[in-house]
């Protein structure tokens, strides 16, 4: 279809479809509107804090809720603090900050606090945030639905989502669709990494309270195990680490079982909150997170045929985390050579073709195994001089 | 004879709302071939649940290619989905960690941890499905937890309910 024709059609389409009544799509829109009700959404209701917004990195979606206008600083203070804590929580973590990028949804609340139906307490907020949900005390349930659909509209790249609710008291809950819910309390920094354990990096629980049954198969985690054996435990490449405390071993208890399933560490992050990961864990963290970065963000010029320029041919990569924990290996026609920085090599102008490879590999000393290759790739340019 | 003119009046006027409803869905259809033929954006797709039983509520085709979500956690109690064209070729397919589980968060006490931090499960909710758009799209197939991985062992066509997503095809500019 040629442009006027398309063009014709659309405003004819229009045209007539103006004159149409939607009963369904009107109520959708009033639906919205009830939903909103008297809270606004203004432009400065949602920014991105740090980072990018083209999807690539992991996208954490911090929402306020049960803050008036005037306490929406202390909510945009718990989100410094976190970003702050977090960047230091394991030494890698501060040359991981890259991958990382922050949102905030700060729409004020009618009402401060959050719902406490046991106490008869019913508070007026954004996304109806409660404790007590599922008849358990600590549970802090939201409006999943309005959550979604705001987050969606400013930050469709979302990969995770917090709901920080406004109350000192303990609780909070890992719900479906990547949504977390904390209450403000002394250890919500502490909460948020050990619940992104889970969202980011499928690492399970370790400690032993609470379980009933024994997995009937192989735990899809990555540090938990129905195989005792140190062998061929699945974070058998860590063993030879003999470092007190963060040992790695076969340790008995996991999954809320005392016994039957086995963790790599005696106490980490993920048995006991404030705890570090240790190895393993962070290995499964590292992973997760090249899964979501890639190892760069674009190269100069493409991979791929290219014509050799008159000087010679600059070749640029853009890491994703950079030099301090990424390295590049460059060849010419196979041969190994030493570039001009890590991210760029210039190749003099050449009588004959040539092929250039840049091979990106994580250099953090956290991972060791990386059977999908989330933290690896080869980019190649075949270059010819004709 | 007046009941039966009233009656036939109200007919014609029935079948004019009929006829008109869908022509105008005829031409929201029209409205959103071309945003079917595009092979890029993302669509958004709200689904509700209710026990076993899915709805879609909406659907929406962002111009940003946006990655679909990383399901870290696969298991069989997750929701899996294929979507396909009208030749019932599939285009995407995958999973998503099951919505009506919840957890709790770790108790501040380090040995006070409880049954509140396991598994508890909701009767009703939403989740989202997020694609990158391919051309065609067109058939959306959920399949309740546990059916998807059921079948397959059993080396039979996996079941699960079926949804035409073209209704739903709403454009949507990137905020």
């Amino acid at each position: 279809m040629k442009y006027p024709a398309l063009k014709d059609y659309f405003l004819t389409s229009l045209l007539l479809l103006s004159a149409c009544h939607f009963p369904g799509l009107d109520e959708h829109d009033s639906n919205v509107e009830n939903r909103q009700h008297s809270h606004e959404l203004t432009s400065n209701t949602a920014h991105t804090l740090k980072g990018r917004a083209d999807g690539k990195g992991f996208d954490l979606v911090f929402v306020a809720d049960g803050f008036t206008e005037e306490e929406m600083p202390q909510f945009f203070q718990a989100v410094q603090n976190y970003r702050s804590f977090s960047e230091q929580y394991e030494p890698v973590f501060n040359l991981q900050k890259d991958a990382w990028n922050i949102h905030l949804i700060q729409i004020p609340s009618q009402d401060s606090g959050v719902d406490e139906p046991k106490s008869g307490l019913f508070k007026d907020t954004v996304f109806d945030s409660s404790f007590e949900c599922e008849w358990v005390d600590r549970i802090i349930c939201v409006d999943q639905e309005k959550v979604l659909d705001v987050v969606s509209d400013h930050f469709p790249q979302y990969d995770a989502i917090l709901v920080l609710a406004n109350s000192s008291r303990s609780g909070g809950a890992s719900l479906g669709n990547n949504i977390i819910t904390s209450a403000m309390s002394k250890n919500l920094n502490q909460t948020i990494i050990h619940e992104l354990g889970h969202a980011l990096a499928n690492l399970g629980d370790e400690y032993t309270y609470g379980g009933l049954d024994l997995p009937t198969r192989e735990p899809s985690n990555p540090n938990l195990t129905l195989n005792e054996f140190a062998y061929n435990v699945k974070w058998g490449h860590w063993l030879d680490l003999n470092l007190g405390q963060a040992s790695i071993g076969v340790f008995e208890g996991g999954h809320y079982l005392e016994y039957g399933v086995w963790r790599p560490t005696n106490n980490s992050v993920m048995r006991t909150l404030g705890q570090p990961f240790h190895a393993v864990n962070l290995e499964a963290w590292s992973l997760a997170l090249y899964r979501h970065t890639g190892t760069y963000l674009n190269s100069v010029p493409d991979s791929g045929a290219l014509q050799q320029n008159e000087d010679g041919q600059t070749f640029e990569i853009e890491l994703t985390l950079g030099e301090e924990v990424q390295s590049i290996e460059w060849r010419i026609d196979d041969e190994l050579v030493t570039p001009l920085a890590t991210n760029r090599l210039f190749v003099p102008a050449q009588n004959q073709d040539y092929i250039v490879q840049a091979s990106i590999s994580d250099s953090s000393q956290v991972i060791r195994k990386d059977n999908n290759k989330f933290s690896q790739d080869t980019l190649t340019w075949w270059v010819s001089v004709q | 004879m007046g009941h039966i003119e009233m009656f036939l009046n109200t007919q014609k006027a029935n079948t004019a709302i009929n006829l008109t409803a869908i022509k105008c869905w005829l031409l929201s259809l029209l409205l959103a071939l071309p945003l079917l033929s595009q092979a890029q954006g993302t669509l958004l797709i709200k689904v509700r649940f209710q026990g076993d039983n899915f709805t879609v509520s909406s659907v929406k085709h962002l111009s940003q290619t946006l990655p679909a979500f990383i399901n870290p956690q696969p298991s069989e109690q997750d929701i899996e989905y294929q979507v396909r064209n009208e030749l019932d070729a599939l285009l995407a397919s995958g999973s998503v960690s099951n919505p009506a589980i919840i957890h709790g968060v770790l108790s501040d006490i380090s040995d006070q941890q409880d049954e509140a931090h396991t598994r508890q499960t909701l009767q009703q909710g939403v989740f989202m499905l997020r694609l990158p758009y391919e051309k065609g799209m067109r058939f959306l197939k959920l399949m309740k937890p546990g059916a998807g991985s059921q079948a397959r062992s059993m080396g039979r066509k996996t079941s699960g309910q079926s949804f035409d997503l073209l209704p739903f095809m709403q454009p949507e500019s990137q905020p």
